[in-house]
């Protein structure tokens, strides 16, 4: 009796659904068999029936309702800029993914602005050092290192941001453009 | 010479900018994981010659799992890429053996440890 417990909590949702859609049919049919046969067991699947309706309702509410709540917070709390919140759904089915794919793309969101944190902090180490040098009375050597080192961080940076496909944007080496005909006369 | 690579990252957009780092030299990436468990997995699958290992992950991080793959295989190259200040995490890199450590946002660096764990075999 557990290992079909146990089977039960891998199914996806979709599959539930089925079970619980195929187990109220039956439990109809058969209940009306009854009703027209005048069977005694009619009482008992109508209250199987009403038992399975009412098992469905709670499954609904544990099984998704609750959970799509969670994901929503999650999300919330990622556009408000909380990076450090997962979503806490360890489940295998449909709702378990998408909880999956949210932290994922909180964790790229996370990666790309560390990446510009990264480059950032190295450009100003690199023109902290190249104000240093043009301050002292000494000969323009390392300056042209520097800044060559400043121009490959600048190429990295863009580089991050051109492996994202954008809505309306269209990013080409020097330019940011529109990609439809907005604002022009059609 | 081009060698096998297991990219291990949580971000899959890192794990997309390290496969396009290592593919114009002609490495092969083998494999990615997104976590430590996914990759101690792939590792024992694949048996990669390099693996390019992120150290903040969930669920297992990237030192736990090197140390796995480590118990498993003493010879793996394992080249730690992270995002975090060296210096801090250089001690505990260096007290799993002699593997490197690397900045994930110098790709040049990447590209020649890897020439140079070749090197040391």
């Amino acid at each position: 009796m557990s290992t079909l417990f146990r089977t039960a909590e891998s199914l996806s949702l979709r599959t539930r659904a089925f079970i619980f859609y195929g187990l109220t049919i039956l439990l109809t049919l058969l209940a009306a068999a009854g009703v027209l046969y005048e069977h005694g067991l009619t009482l008992l699947l109508l209250m199987l029936l009403i038992a399975v309706q009412t098992t469905a309702l709670f499954f609904f509410h544990h099984y998704v309702i609750k959970p799509l709540v969670s994901v929503h917070a999650a999300t919330r709390q990622m556009t408000d800029g909380h990076l450090d919140s997962l979503v806490r759904i360890v489940r295998q089915d449909e709702i378990g993914r998408l909880g999956e794919s949210i932290n994922d793309l909180t964790v790229n969101m996370q990666e790309v602005l560390l990446f510009v944190w990264n480059h950032s902090q190295q450009s100003r180490e690199l023109l902290e050092q190249t104000l240093e040098r043009l301050a002292a009375p000494e000969p323009l050597s390392g300056i042209q290192d520097n800044l060559e080192k400043m121009r490959q961080n600048n190429e990295d940076l863009k580089a991050i941001v051109l492996s994202f496909s954008y809505f309306e944007i269209r990013l080409e080496h020097e330019r940011m453009l529109a990609e439809s005909d907005c604002g022009k006369n059609k | 010479m081009s060698k096998r690579v297991l990219v291990v990252d949580d971000s899959s957009m890192m794990r997309k900018m390290i496969v396009k780092l290592l593919q114009p030299p002609g490495h092969i990436v083998v494999g990615q994981a997104k976590n430590g468990i996914e990759a101690i997995q792939l590792y024992k699958e694949l048996k990669p010659d390099i693996v390019t290992m992120d150290i903040t992950m969930r669920d297992m991080d990237g030192l736990a799992a090197a140390k796995e793959i480590l118990r498993h295989d003493k010879d793996a190259h394992i080249i730690f890429l992270s995002n975090l200040d060296e210096e801090i995490y250089r001690a505990e890199v260096e007290k799993l053996g002699a593997l490197g450590f690397a900045s994930k946002h110098k790709a040049k660096e990447i590209l020649e440890m890897i020439e140079e764990e070749e090197g040391k075999k």
